[in-house]
């Protein structure tokens, strides 16, 4: 195995809350320390703990189609590894979980020769069922991108719950500085829901929050009342299923259940 | 700098120790001395809007959803 090693871990969303002991040791253990996160005091945590620690955010700009984003970070994640350094690349949220160029990392370091792994973080989703009290198992939880979800009409079944992330960015594969990054798409994703669900149908849109001194922005509305709220890049979106699913008598008794 | 500093500090500080989030929103005036924060300061976390909070850092704040999936094979 060659000399340098990559670990990426992932900083959840409430400044140093959300790390784990593991991730922790992680980064405090690297020769090299990259990090992205969304908000500014994560950022100050971390450059005070680690102060060689360096920011990705740079290779955004507005604008800027964001695979070429992704792929600048992949190489500069691989280019620190191939110096021989122990690199850790800390990314909000989960590291696994919608975040491309820590999989791409980790896959291309692993091709090179070289040691490198996942370290498992608090996603939004993690978030979502701890702030809106619900549990995925209690029905069933399908979970798609909002934008494949639409382009490639994803089948789904309404009487699970249902979870579309990225609804402020339909549609949008660049960067871009403001909020809300397609308005218009929300009323196409209205559209599309309506074919499946009532429009008075309850849904949540939510946002975890970033700083102990807040509450997560839970916003309860309806199908079609998703465009009045407040969304942005961070929402996602939660729709509870619309009736139980239908109980298989026999396949119950199969299975020694007694009914 | 000192300031968003201070403010970092105490949001890193409230979100690992539940009991002293407990106590910042009972009476967050008793943290004005151990934060070395103003009144206003203070006055502007304990009212809870996460978008003055995050302008509280100062206009090169980070405030943008990087980690954003997009497909590489569009089709």
């Amino acid at each position: 195995m060659k000399h340098g090693s990559l670990t990426v871990v992932g900083t959840g969303f409430l400044v140093a809350g959300q790390v784990t002991p593991e991730s922790l040791a992680s980064m405090r253990a690297a020769d090299k320390l990259f990090f992205l996160v969304a908000e500014p005091a994560t950022r100050l945590w971390l450059e005070n703990l680690l102060p060689a620690a360096e920011p990705l955010h740079e290779v955004f700009w507005e604008g800027r189609p964001r695979q070429e984003a992704y792929d600048e970070i992949v190489d500069r994640l691989l280019a620190s590894v191939r110096q021989g350094k122990d690199v850790c690349a800390a990314f909000y949220g989960h590291p696994g979980v919608f975040v491309y160029s820590s999989h791409e990392a980790v896959r291309r370091a692993r091709a090179e020769g070289f040691t490198a792994c996942m370290l498992p973080g608090v996603s939004a989703e993690d978030c979502l069922f701890a702030d809106l009290e619900v549990d995925p198992a209690a029905h069933g939880c399908q979970s798609f991108e909002a934008t494949d979800f639409l382009i490639r009409g994803r089948p789904f079944d309404p009487h699970s719950a249902l979870i579309l992330w990225q609804i402020g960015t339909l549609g949008v594969t660049t960067f871009h500085l403001q909020e809300l990054w397609n308005a218009g798409g929300l009323a196409i994703l209205v559209e599309a829901l309506c074919r499946t669900y009532p429009p008075a149908h309850p849904a949540i849109v939510y946002e975890a929050t970033h700083y102990p001194v807040c509450d997560p922005l839970i916003q309860r509305t309806t199908i079609t009342g998703i465009p009045d709220c407040q969304v942005n890049t961070h929402s996602t979106l939660w729709v509870p299923p619309i009736a139980k699913a239908r109980f298989d008598v026999d396949r119950a008794r199969q299975l020694g259940i007694p009914v | 700098m000192a300031k968003r500093n201070a403010i970092a500090d105490l949001m890193a500080k409230l979100s690992v120790d539940p009991a002293l989030r407990r106590r910042f929103k009972e009476d967050p005036s008793s943290f004005k001395d151990e934060a070395g924060l103003t009144d206003e300061e203070l006055e502007l976390l304990a009212g809870g809007n996460s978008n003055q909070v995050r302008d509280s850092f100062g206009g090169d704040a980070t405030v943008n959803c990087f980690t954003l999936f997009v497909g590489k094979d569009e089709r």
